[in-house]
């Protein structure tokens, strides 16, 4: 220890020049006094600097901590969601081997919206044995074939005309899972 | 300090009442199985030529849904035949379907198959009626319809 402060004697003489000594003391020699009104209002200045600082903490710290719980809960409610239940895809029905579905349920709607509503049931009853099934469409696909005449009460949609269309709605009108064969 | 230990305490008292209720799949859970399964349908026309057919198939016990159909083995009835898209996602479906080309299968081909969602571990049981079958002049047929179920088709 006494070691160490031998290097740092105020008598030792570090040869510097005294011309270099009196302009450094020119430079950097404590010719300027605060006045004590000036020292007295920084320190007020920062006094009520920290003060204001100080009283904001708690509200942040406050922050702080709702945020954190918030974020749990957020975490928490993200968890119980992505785990519960079955998913959608597992439950969903494997549907790829009814491609046209969306084609047959339109021509089964064409069905109900001409047929049932708009014309007799028993003009779908091709082979008049009194019941509606595949025979019927059957046979109006042979009629058309075949191009014997055709007559308008074949015209099951109701467009006017007397094709494979016609045949479509028959059949599926023998098919209705709400009828009676 | 104090605050922190809260925060932990009430992070601790969220979490692990949610993380005791996550169903890992190693964990048995009360979900019914689900399983899926073909069921063939044939029909044995005899020595006459299959131009139409209809049937209704019903399937019983358990909880069964029908969730797609598929056409036949022979080139006259390959793709689906009629049904009522209402069928699926029921226990209950029509089928129709008619050929006037003159290539027509005879004999016992497979006519179908419907693809079924079952629920549970009761094995389901079913319900067929063959409708009406024709030959290739439209006449009615008598034959037989009969099932099969598993992958061999």
């Amino acid at each position: 220890m006494s070691d160490t402060t031998e290097h740092f004697d105020d008598e030792a003489d570090f040869g510097a020049c005294p011309k270099l000594a009196e302009d450094l003391n020119a430079l950097f020699g404590s010719g300027l006094s605060v006045p004590a009104e000036v020292d007295r209002a920084v320190i007020d200045r920062a006094n009520r600097h920290f003060v204001r600082r100080g009283r904001r903490r708690p509200w942040s710290r406050w922050a702080a901590s709702a945020a954190a719980a918030a974020a749990v809960i957020i975490f928490a409610v993200v968890l119980e969601t992505q785990f519960s239940g079955p998913s959608e895809q597992e439950s969903k029905p494997d549907q790829h081997f009814s491609a046209p579905l969306a084609e047959r349920k339109s021509k089964s709607d064409q069905f109900v919206s001409t047929t049932l509503v708009g014309k007799a049931r028993l003009a779908t009853d091709i082979d008049e044995n009194g019941r509606v099934d595949i025979l019927d469409a059957f046979k109006l696909a042979r009629h058309i074939e075949s191009a014997e005449t055709r007559q308008a009460k074949w015209d099951i949609n109701g467009d006017g005309q007397v094709n494979r269309d016609d045949v479509d709605v028959l059949a599926f009108a023998a098919v209705r899972l709400d009828k009676g064969v | 300090m104090k605050k922190t230990a809260l925060i932990i305490a009430a992070s601790m008292c969220v979490m692990v009442p949610v993380l005791a209720r996550q169903p890992y799949p190693e964990y048995p859970t009360a979900q019914p199985k689900v399983r899926f399964a073909p069921l063939h349908i044939y029909v044995d026309s005899g020595e006459r030529a299959l131009g139409a057919f209809q049937f209704e198939l019903k399937a019983f016990g358990g909880q069964i849904k029908i969730v797609g159909v598929e056409g036949g083995e022979h080139a006259a009835f390959k793709e689906p035949g009629y049904y009522d898209p209402a069928a699926l996602a029921n226990d209950r479906i029509i089928i129709a379907a008619f050929n006037t080309a003159n290539e027509l299968p005879s004999g016992r081909t497979r006519i179908a198959t419907i693809h079924l969602q079952i629920t549970g571990r009761v094995e389901p049981e079913y319900g067929l009626e063959l409708t009406v079958a024709a030959d290739a002049d439209g006449q009615e047929i008598p034959a037989e319809i009969t099932f099969e179920t598993g992958e061999q088709k």
